[in-house]
């Protein structure tokens, strides 16, 4: 694409987003995520409506702009630089391409782009009162001849920096505290002097603050234990070192705070905390294959009564999972077994070799676990080094899984496929890819390739056993559920294709 | 609590009972005991399932990671976190168990 084609689609974008905000259409912004690029789409209902249109229109103009620094560059065009001299006048000097600094403000000036100190309050403003596009221009207009101004004061050079700071004498705050953001509020919370809280701003230390400009800054929070951060669903706790947490912001960032944040889970027992977290998340909906549907039914007497009673054996499961390690469900009847051994008594009651048992047990399923994790684990990734080999050899694809699919008879585990127990119909995220065969009765997945996944004689012949049970899903870490061999078999059978 | 010791239902003869339940960074897990079909009794099966909305329909996913089971467990039962440090404890908890 040329300079103008590029600056052409960017300016477009702006635009259709600038009309679809003034006519409170829904915005459809491309979003980066692990997946790769994704369109997420805002309603004029959503939370984060606003916030969506700022950041996505101050993208644009920041990708403009580098585009338009760029051009400059490339072009020879002359480019502005800041400059200070050593008794601290300064000065605007626009540099030609022949002049020693130019490609040092050029630099310069793309560090700036990126990393904005504008306030946009005024923005907002205006924009909350949904004024016309015209408007809207004539107010961008004077955000960037601001910006022009605020460039001509751009102090980067490292001999001036300490001129400067040697002048102003400006300290950074060594005391424990946390910037956070929620929505488009940020706030920062500590046990601070408003000196503190000025230098904080002043200093730039903060990468939020650095991005979205002190006007945003609402309150200094000076609460000296745990609450509420004036925001639904934020939770501060302070320890007795007077260190911070803080939980359920968008974005966080720590100072002088030498807690791990990352291992301590703060819980709610508060159901609204759901929902803002739900309203936050644009409204495609994110769920896994794996999750399943599920009704609720009213709380029931019966077992509540039984609730008492059967507590010893309820926390021991706990404690059970939790020290193992594993979903009860997964590839492990054993450990059914395991705790209907323990807590019917087979187990026998002298001291030392209740220990022993449980040793012995928890060591043998976690060998097994083990074992049928690492396969799981080897066969995704042989896997993955086998299908681009195998696309472009002579191997063609025999069988058409599309036949499988929603509200088809599936099982969530191999042992329940090949038992016919606890059967789920198929959802429309089930994915018909397989991915391999697991036998129950050696209980491991047997590493096919996919050649074999897609040969039909294949297949057949280990489908005359009925241990077999095959996987499907987009891949081991997103498995879409089981089906018995042969059954699978016979529902592809149904689309025509001869076995 | 809006779910706590409720019956969650995946199919007729999947059921399972809430007996705890928690919001963690905006998430609902829970902790679920397996019940028999008639709803009458406990199943001695257990699991950790975390919740997802699409409207008013909701869907559970297991909880299978390893590391996510061991952080969300003693959050869930408190209970249970002293028997996951202490074997001697846990023993004590068999003899009663049985």
């Amino acid at each position: 694409m040329t300079f103008e084609e590029k600056l052409e689609e960017l300016e477009n974008k702006k635009k259709e987003l600038q009309i679809a905000f003034k006519n409170d259409a829904p915005l459809k912004i491309e979003k980066e995520t692990k997946n790769g690029k994704e369109v997420v789409t805002y309603t004029k209902d959503d939370l984060a409506y606003f916030s969506a249109y700022i950041d996505e229109r101050k993208k644009l103009d920041k990708e403009i702009d580098i585009l338009k620094l760029d051009n400059d560059y490339e072009n020879k065009r002359p480019i502005m630089y800041h400059y200070i001299d050593s008794d601290g006048s300064e000065e605007d000097i626009e540099l030609e391409p022949n002049d020693v600094n130019y490609t040092k403000a050029y630099e310069r000036m793309k560090r700036f782009i990126k990393n904005e100190e504008q306030t946009l309050e005024e923005i907002m403003n205006e924009i909350s009162d949904k004024k016309t596009e015209e408007e809207i221009n004539k107010i961008m207009k004077e955000i960037h001849s601001k910006k022009d101004e605020q460039k001509q004061k751009i102090v980067e050079d490292k001999k001036t920096e300490k001129v400067k700071e040697k002048k102003q004498e400006i300290k950074a705050v060594d005391k424990p505290y946390t910037v956070f953001r929620y929505g488009d509020n940020i706030q920062i919370i500590g046990h601070l002097t408003k000196e503190e809280v000025k230098i904080i701003k002043k200093s730039r230390q903060s990468d939020l603050l650095n991005r979205y400009g002190d006007g945003f800054v609402t309150t200094n929070w000076n609460n000296p234990d745990f609450g509420y951060a004036n925001y639904p669903g934020v939770k501060v706790h302070v320890d007795s070192n007077g260190y911070f947490e803080v939980n359920g912001a968008d974005e966080i960032e720590y100072h002088n705070n030498p807690v791990k944040m990352t291992d301590k889970i703060i819980a709610s027992d508060d159901q609204k905390d759901i929902q803002e977290k739900m309203l936050s998340i644009a409204k495609k909906p994110i769920i896994p294959a794996t999750a399943k549907k599920v009704t609720r039914k009213p709380r029931n007497k019966k077992l509540i009564s039984k609730l008492k009673k059967h507590l010893p054996k309820i926390i021991l499961g706990a404690a059970a999972i939790a020290i193992i390690g594993i979903a009860l469900y997964h590839f492990n009847p054993e450990f059914s077994e395991f705790i209907n051994n323990l807590t019917s008594g087979i187990i026998p009651k002298t001291d030392t070799s209740i220990q022993t048992s449980l040793n012995n047990i928890s060591d043998g399923i976690n060998q097994i676990t083990k074992r049928t994790i690492e396969t799981a684990k080897e066969t995704a990734s042989n896997s993955v080094n086998n299908t681009i080999p195998n696309i472009t050899s002579n191997t063609v694809s025999s069988i058409d899984w599309s036949e499988i699919g929603q509200g088809d008879t599936v099982f969530r585990s191999a042992y329940d496929a090949v038992s016919g127990s606890g059967s789920l119909s198929a959802s429309e995220w089930f994915s018909e890819n397989p991915l391999d065969v697991f036998n129950t009765s050696t209980g491991e997945f047997l590493k096919l390739t996919q050649e074999q996944l897609n040969n039909p004689e294949f297949l057949k012949t280990l489908a005359n056993d009925p241990n077999n049970a095959i996987l499907f899903g987009n891949s081991m870490q997103d498995p879409s559920g089981f089906m018995n061999l042969s059954e699978a078999l016979s529902e592809v059978a149904k689309g025509g294709m001869h076995i | 609590m809006d779910g706590l010791y409720t019956v969650v239902e995946f199919s007729k003869d999947d059921k399972w009972f809430v007996i705890s339940e928690k919001i963690i960074d905006g998430i609902k897990y829970s902790y679920l005991i397996r019940v028999n079909e008639k709803e009458d009794d406990f199943i001695n099966e257990f699991q950790i399932a975390k919740s997802y909305y699409d409207g008013s329909a909701e869907y559970m996913d297991i909880v299978s990671d390893k590391e996510m089971i061991k952080k969300i467990m003693p959050v869930l039962m408190p209970e249970a976190e002293e028997y996951i440090n202490n074997p001697k404890k846990l023993k004590e908890l068999l003899n009663q168990a049985s």
